[in-house]
């Protein structure tokens, strides 16, 4: 009849000591060997990560590839940056750095020079694609960022120049993605300054009252742009040829305003601390290989860099090549791109 | 020994001196009521007794020993208070068995069997406090209180929540309780009845200290400041001097006529005050006369509030008697034998008797 | 009980102690980067922030949107509060039920039924256009200023809704009857007694929700792009995607500068806007649907408005989960449901989506555990010690945003001895505790002062050392009050997001981050299948809050 009344109190003892136990079995889980690869989302969601990590996986048994993919390229390399900083990273390698890139990694020490003995498929790859003179980053695909207009833009609306673009029948119409976190946010940033010199911000505020949004990332913006959500986005000359293959249709155009496009070359790199240089050469090696590089077209949507890898024949058809590829020089880029952020920033910051 | 000690206790709560200096001992098995008006530190004595809150100055001893530093748990003081207290998450049983957790050795179920057959509520140990009466309430409060057998009870105004039939039926089983278990008791209560009715010795404190502890009769007949003459039921207090002093007696001027008074220690030339019971005054014939300003019905006699030689007099006047307006006033009583209901002339001015003159108008029957 | 010498300052120095290691040295952390260049005291950081064009509009932005989100807030709110007093209709319960819901639905989810029900392409649109046969679509809020707004609206409008209801039913009726009988008609009345009357309500609610709205982060991250930033939204920016941490400690200070202010002046305007207590009758109420008052059936408009802002996103949500159509599967489908409980890992999550929601169990588990223990102790504290100087010390986390909070972890953790802890989840079980135990105070603390201080003096009496007593008696007593805030500690704990997103580090994913992913990943189904589960769990959360609250409120239970 009389018993002391069991309190609230030895519930949340209990609790701590569960969560204890839970949280140690967590992690005591994760000790198989890993080759752990930074990369931006959509190499996930879109590019040949699942066959990349099957063919890797069979051919170093025991060894788990593991994808990291969380935002969007500029992000990714943002917070290696900062892993590193402040006391390790659990990275090998980081797949998806680009040319504009380029200049902030070295600058943090991010890359271990790569051994091109231990890469025999970097022979196979042109001369001009090689964008890191200094031995740390390889390239593993090339393309072109530029506007992708949908069926539902009216035909007359379908903007040709880059005049065209800010129409004000346009409003609200474009999907954009943020310099700071996104690949090809940031080649279109340095498109608009190759293109507009000193004027380019001009252009900049001009432009902005057509856009819809600026996401962190392309997936995002590509899958609004697929969803309807706008009938213009900031994307890749292969949408076209991405749209035909997978669903037999024509609806996406391509546009290339005055002719021009944005060229972009994307790289990969071991990261510094990594203590598994064999595994993460080798892992370089296989995507450079011609197997997964057949693979980039049509799951990348991008053009392979192994010159020893064939096109599909549909994608060379659709996928479209600029008059006009616009490059701008990576050094002189990494010279002005904080400034040019600074400025994008304050334009944003106009209402 | 004293059971309960208190020496020259003071507490205090910022500016406000609640115990001063007070002094009181408590023998065995022996119930000593505090009684006194709201406010005049009576709760805080037993609070302090208790261990609820700690003396300034002074020192608490139980049994002997000096437990002013020691934490309530350690003092074997069982409380009950105003309101109760009950725990409302535990059942009867369970309240009546509490102190009982830190105890070893006790059959438990036992023990609260007993104590609720003590306090007539056998058959209610699983019942919730908010489904008892009040009655029944104060009940468990008590059986609660006594079940760990403490060496002293401490009752703090335990029957001023009930109505006024059911205050007198438990103060009698009060009484018959705590006689029948020899319990060493204190009482605090502003209630003179429940005071006079439970208590073996009384203590009327005032503003922090101890007026007067006596048996309840010798309270109430001989009070030895006007402050407890008026306390505890109606006084006529009038200040007078002393004039002559012949033995046991004493004769008082007051407003110009002679009264004889019990002496007391006063001596010739004091100023006292001359203090009789309204129920001490007869009306018939006699050498005063005093007038009658209102007269208050109280069924079984009237109360008379009248003016002799502008004195407030004070005076009962039993049934079916009704006083005329204008008749002979009678002269206060000193022809009766024993010293019942005679005039005491208590010293003024502190010359020696218990009888101080009041301070700062709390008298509203005496001016000067 | 008064002050107690030497006892009471070692027991208010335990919660202190533990406050000062957990939140105040971390604090002082960023306050040192963003004031301090080279070991030198200097407001040159500041200033330059506050030069930089960007971060004015981000102030400016952050501005407009709190003050347009309050008056929207009001205008959708303040008429949910009048139809809950006055009216009785089919249903009232769960409309009051209802208005609990966004106290605790995690903010995320909110956004992502945003995004499924008035995107271009949501539910809405899509219905209407079949509808009327549109070419375009009609709804175009989302990704403006408004989205986010209407969001807002949607979190802060039950707000609106409880204080003025709760101010009303506390309306003495007999002004407004007294009025009438003086020959004021019902319109008059109601602008000259009911309306002066509950305006210091109206006034406190809007100042609370602008402050909300000011401090508001998921929502504008989820919803605005890069456009449409709050400041807060830049704090996190700056710090976890541009890694300039410098620069996120500037605002960080100036955010905390601008949230103490706000806090200061709401506690204190708070006593002016006190509701004034009154009647002993309630307010009379009529039915809403009646033959004879036609015009009432304005109402009815009303209602199908707040249907569409309240529950069209929340629908859309569950409907989302289920009907989205799954890769070689049609629709509807569970496919959604079984992905999210897949124990694969996930590139996007860091983690797999299963342990995602072991890690939120689990961090909400500990930081309900943290937050009622350290609840339980300021309280206890704050019951024994009377000090304002203290009680603003142990309270302080409340002034502080979750963002400033998760930034100050994010140093602390980098650094000893918090570092020992390594990169597990207990900087967001720390987060949340600290976010959640003011809260776990508010509900506990009324309640202790209520509770009749004889009963642990019985106790004592009874031979029951404090601490015997603390937990035979207080406890026990509280427990109603220690189970709410336990619920709503772990709702709390479970749909918060803005700490997470500040301190996540490598495979630490809860399910509000975990949504955020699949939403910037555009993995819809399973973004909205989760937010389905999180919904579910956090509702089942604050059902258990209004239920203990119900019954430790409860008159014949006991105690009081």
């Amino acid at each position: 009849m009389i018993r002391p009344p069991v309190g609230p109190k030895e519930g949340i003892v209990r609790r701590i000591v569960l969560s204890l136990l839970v949280l140690g079995a967590l992690g005591a889980a994760a000790n198989a060997e890993q080759l752990v690869v930074y990369t931006y989302r959509s190499f996930v969601n879109w590019g040949p990560a699942a066959a990349i990590e099957e063919a890797f996986e069979a051919a170093h048994p025991g060894v788990d590839l593991v994808w990291v993919a969380p935002a969007g390229g500029p992000e990714m390399l943002s917070r290696l940056i900062a892993e590193l900083a402040s006391g390790g990273t659990a990275a090998d390698v980081f797949l998806g750095i680009s040319a504009m890139d380029l200049p902030r990694a070295l600058a943090h020490a991010v890359f271990r020079p790569y051994d091109p003995a231990l890469i025999p498929n970097l022979a196979q790859v042109p001369e001009d694609l090689l964008f890191d003179r200094t031995g740390h980053v390889v390239p593993f695909d090339h393309g072109y960022v530029t506007f992708v207009a949908s069926a539902a833009l009216r035909e007359d609306l379908v903007p040709r120049t880059f005049s065209d673009l800010l129409r004000p029948e346009l409003k609200g119409k474009i999907i954009l993605q943020d310099p700071r976190t996104s690949t090809t946010g940031l080649a279109f940033l340095l498109w608009t300054v190759a293109r507009f010199g000193e004027d380019w911000t001009e252009f900049w505020r001009a432009f902005l009252p057509n856009t819809l949004t600026i996401t962190k990332g392309w997936s995002e913006a590509f899958a609004m742009f697929e969803a309807g959500e706008a009938p213009i986005v900031l994307s890749y000359s292969t949408d076209a040829a991405y749209a035909y293959i997978t669903a037999g249709s024509l609806r996406y155009r391509i546009l290339t305003p005055d002719g021009e496009a944005a060229r972009l070359v994307e790289g990969m790199g071991i990261v510094r601390t990594s203590e598994k240089a064999e595994l993460a050469h080798a892992f370089l090696d296989l995507v450079l290989s011609p197997k997964v590089q057949e693979l980039i077209p049509t799951s990348q949507w991008m053009f392979p860099v192994n010159a020893a890898a064939t096109l599909p024949p549909d994608f060379a058809r659709y996928a479209v090549l600029p008059e006009v590829p616009v490059f701008l020089d990576p050094a002189y880029a990494a010279e002005h791109l904080e400034a040019w952020l600074d400025q994008w920033q304050q334009v944003l910051g106009t209402p | 020994m004293a059971a309960v000690e208190v020496r020259e206790l003071v507490k205090r709560f910022g500016p406000v001196v609640a115990v001063d200096r007070l002094s009181l001992a408590i023998g065995d098995r022996e119930v000593v009521a505090l009684l006194g008006p709201s406010g005049c530190g009576k709760t805080t004595v037993l609070r302090l007794i208790a261990g609820l809150e700690r003396p300034d100055e002074g020192q608490v001893i139980l049994a002997g020993q000096d437990a002013t530093a020691w934490p309530p748990e350690a003092r074997g003081v069982g409380l009950v208070f105003q309101n109760y207290a009950l725990f409302p998450h535990l059942s009867v049983a369970g309240n009546v068995a509490y102190g009982l957790r830190f105890k070893r050795g006790v059959d438990r179920k036992a023990r609260v069997r007993e104590l609720l057959e003590l306090v007539g509520l056998a058959g209610y140990e699983r019942r919730r406090p908010h489904e008892l009466s009040e009655g029944q309430k104060q009940r468990v409060a008590l059986a609660r209180a006594l079940a760990p057998a403490p060496r002293v009870l401490l009752l703090d105004e335990p029957l001023s929540a009930l109505d006024a039939a059911l205050r007198k039926e438990l103060r009698g089983e009060l009484r018959r309780i705590l006689r029948d278990l020899g319990m060493t008791a204190v009482y605090v209560t502003h209630d003179q009845g429940e005071a006079l009715a439970l208590a073996d010795r009384v203590a009327v404190m005032r503003a922090g200290r101890v007026e007067q502890v006596s048996r309840p009769e010798e309270l109430y007949r001989s009070p030895r400041t006007p402050f407890v003459a008026s306390f505890l039921g109606r006084a006529n207090l009038w200040s007078g001097r002393v004039v002559a002093v012949d033995g046991e007696r004493a004769a008082v001027e007051v407003a110009g006529e002679r009264f004889s008074a019990v002496r007391g220690e006063a001596a010739p030339g004091d100023e006292v005050y001359l203090f009789f019971r309204p129920e001490a005054v007869a009306v018939g014939e006699g050498p005063y006369v005093a007038e009658v300003e209102r007269v208050e019905y109280l069924g079984d006699r009237w109360e008379v509030h009248a003016r002799f030689r502008g004195l407030p007099l004070i005076l009962l006047v039993p049934e079916p008697r009704t006083p005329p307006s204008g008749s002979p006033f009678p002269r206060p009583s000193s022809s009766r034998t024993g010293r019942s209901g005679e005039p005491v002339l208590p010293p003024a001015s502190g010359a020696g008797g218990a009888c101080r003159r009041s301070q700062g108008g709390a008298q509203p029957a005496v001016s000067h | 009980m008064r002050w107690r010498g030497g006892a009471g300052w070692a027991l208010a120095l335990l919660p202190l102690a533990f406050l000062a290691l957990a939140f105040f040295w971390p604090l002082a952390d960023v306050l040192r980067l963003g004031l301090q260049v080279d070991g030198r005291w200097t407001g040159d950081r500041l200033s330059a922030l506050l030069a930089d064009p960007y971060v004015r509009r981000l102030l400016l932005f952050t501005l407009d949107q709190a003050l347009l989100s309050a008056a929207v807030s009001l205008g959708l709110g303040f008429p949910l509060g009048w139809l809950l007093t006055r009216y009785r209709f089919p249903g009232k319960g769960l409309v009051r039920a209802f208005t609990l819901v966004p106290f605790v639905l995690p903010s995320i989810t909110v956004a992502l039924g945003f995004i499924l029900f008035f995107g271009r392409a949501g539910y809405l649109n899509r219905f209407l256009m079949g509808a009327f046969g549109l070419g375009e679509p009609p709804i175009r809020v989302l990704y403006t200023l408004w989205g986010i707004v209407l969001a807002h609206a949607f979190y802060n409008a039950p707000v609106v809704a409880r204080f003025v209801n709760v101010a009303w039913e506390r309306l003495d009726p007999t002004l407004v009857e007294a009025a009438r009988v003086l020959g004021t008609g019902p319109v008059r009345a109601f602008l000259t007694v009911t309306v002066p009357l509950l305006l210091p309500a109206v006034l406190s609610a809007l100042a609370l929700v602008f402050v909300l709205c000011f401090l508001s982060f998921t929502i504008p991250l989820a919803l605005g792009g890069a456009r449409y930033a709050t400041a807060e939204v830049g704090v996190y920016l700056f710090a976890r995607v541009y890694v300039d941490f410098p620069r996120a400690a500037a605002l960080a200070t100036l955010m905390l500068g601008i949230s103490l202010a706000l806090t200061y002046l709401y506690l204190r305007g708070e006593g002016l806007f006190q509701a004034r207590a009154g009647g002993v009758r309630g307010q009379p109420t009529v039915p809403l649907l009646s033959c004879n008052r036609p015009i009432r059936s304005l109402w009815i408009g009303y209602l199908f408005l707040a249907a569409l802002v309240f529950v069209g996103p929340i629908a859309a949500v569950v409907a989302d989960s289920f009907l989205r159509a799954a890769p070689g599967a049609g629709s509807p489908t569970l496919y959604w449901y079984r992905l999210i409980f897949s124990p694969a890992w996930n590139p996007f999550l860091e983690s797999s989506p299963a342990g995602s929601v072991g890690t939120s169990l689990v961090v909400a588990a500990g930081a309900t555990a943290l937050a009622l223990a350290l609840g339980v102790a300021v309280s206890w504290t704050l019951h024994r010690v009377r000090s304002r100087a203290l009680e603003a010390l142990l309270m302080a986390p409340l002034a502080v945003s979750s963002v400033v909070l998760g930034l100050a972890l994010l140093f602390a953790f980098r650094r000893p001895p918090l570092a020992a802890f390594g990169r597990g989840p207990w900087a967001i079980v720390l987060a949340h505790a600290l976010i959640v135990y003011p809260f776990v105070v508010r509900v506990i603390r009324p309640l202790w002062e209520g509770l009749d201080p004889n009963l642990v003096e019985a106790a004592r009496t009874l031979g029951a050392r404090r601490l015997a007593a603390f937990l035979t008696v207080e406890l026990p007593l509280l427990r109603g009050g220690v189970l709410a805030a336990g619920a709503f500690a772990f709702a709390l704990s479970l749909g918060e997001m803005t700490a997470v997103a500040m301190l996540a580090g490598a495979g630490v994913t809860t399910m509000p981050l975990a949504i955020y992913h699949f939403l910037s990943a555009r993995e819809f189904g399973a973004a909205s299948a989760m937010a389905t589960v999180l919904i579910a769990v956090t509702a089942a959360a604050a059902w258990a809050w209004d239920r203990a609250g119900a019954r430790w409120l409860g008159r014949d239970h006991g105690g009081r």
